[in-house]
């Protein structure tokens, strides 16, 4: 499962795999002769720093042998000389609220460091991914990395106000990109009334919307359904959606006939 | 260019024309499906700038590249 314990959220994750895809099937330039200038890592729960360390410097030279028993100074040593010999355009740091030790709300200074380290000391430029509440605390300890942040981009999930028309039509337009991208015939899922569904289900979140749609698609392939019915999307809610925070005293929309919106 | 025709452009299967696909490659393109919204390409494109930014500094070490948050907002 992608995203954490409480499962897919905004697509941070997604967004950045999908980036680095479209990199790997951009042309190098001509004559060029580098390696991927990419390096990609996801913090696990309560990293340490030589975990860490391990696998950024297996990500970064790949097929050289690492010995697990370096002691973390030389490991230091190792990505450093690595990042400046071989050009890293972007270090992309994923999870990045497992810098934060949740139940006590300590930080990890030790890995802290190390990422001001890189800052400091490399020319790769780093991206901080993870949740917006843990990145501000981050910050807020480390106005080295502060200052070297040229951008903070949030990414909200989508919301549905039918006073801003624009939020629907958002919502609507991702849905109607969906449907097309699907191997079924036109499953309406970007129609008002089913879109208002399955922001209800979701709460917007794009992690959750994708999740309950691909679901829903593979119970229809199951059934041989030419598309994906307001029943295989009820099934689906109640498989993955239900035991979450998400489903928590939430009615399935997916099965009354008349699920409406309510009116301001 | 419509996107069937965009498809077969890029060597992309048509998902419309599912009825002459296994299930398994159905299955396959539905758990790949990723849809990029408005929102994410402004974010594609500063993380390319970042990128482009740090490609100058690899040429001149003088220069810092600067770094980028990306942060998803709590349930």
């Amino acid at each position: 499962m992608h995203g954490d314990r409480w499962g897919p959220r905004v697509g941070k994750t997604a967004f950045v795999k999908a980036w680095l895809r479209q990199k790997q099937r951009e042309p190098l330039e001509a004559g060029s002769e580098s390696p991927f200038p990419y390096l990609s890592i996801s913090l696990p729960p309560q990293p340490t720093i030589k975990s860490t360390l391990l696998t950024l410097l297996q990500k970064a030279v790949m097929h050289h042998f690492i010995p697990s028993s370096a002691v973390t100074s030389s490991l230091t040593r190792m990505i450093h000389q690595c990042l400046q010999t071989t050009p890293v355009y972007l270090l992309l740091i994923d999870q990045c609220e497992h810098l934060i030790d949740r139940q006590r709300q300590r930080i990890n200074y030790q890995l802290l460091d190390l990422v001001e380290y890189l800052i400091a000391s490399t020319t790769t430029s780093i991206v901080l991914i993870g949740h917006a509440a843990e990145i501000e605390m981050i910050l807020q300890a480390s106005p080295r990395l502060t200052r070297r942040v040229c951008s903070l981009s949030r990414l909200p999930p989508f919301t549905w106000n039918r006073r801003s028309p624009e939020t629907v039509g958002e919502y609507c337009a991702f849905l109607h990109a969906f449907d097309r991208k699907l191997p079924f015939d036109d499953s309406g899922l970007a129609e008002e009334t089913m879109a208002y569904r399955l922001f209800y289900a979701s709460d917007g979140y794009i992690g959750w919307t994708t999740r309950l749609i691909q679901q829903a698609a593979a119970m229809a392939l199951e059934a041989e359904s030419p598309t994906i019915t307001r029943f295989c999307l009820a099934k689906s809610f109640e498989s993955s959606i239900r035991q979450t925070p998400l489903g928590w005293q939430k009615t399935n929309p997916f099965l009354p006939e008349q699920f409406k919106e309510p009116s301001d | 260019m419509t996107t069937s025709e965009r498809s077969q452009q890029d060597g992309e299967a048509n998902p419309k024309q599912w009825r002459s696909m296994s299930r398994d490659k159905r299955l396959s393109l539905v758990q790949t499906i990723f849809i990029c919204y408005p929102r994410l390409k402004a974010l594609a494109a500063k993380l390319d700038l970042c990128a482009q930014e740090a490609d100058r500094a690899v040429a001149n070490q003088l220069y810092l590249p600067e770094c980028m948050v990306i942060a998803g907002d709590p349930a």
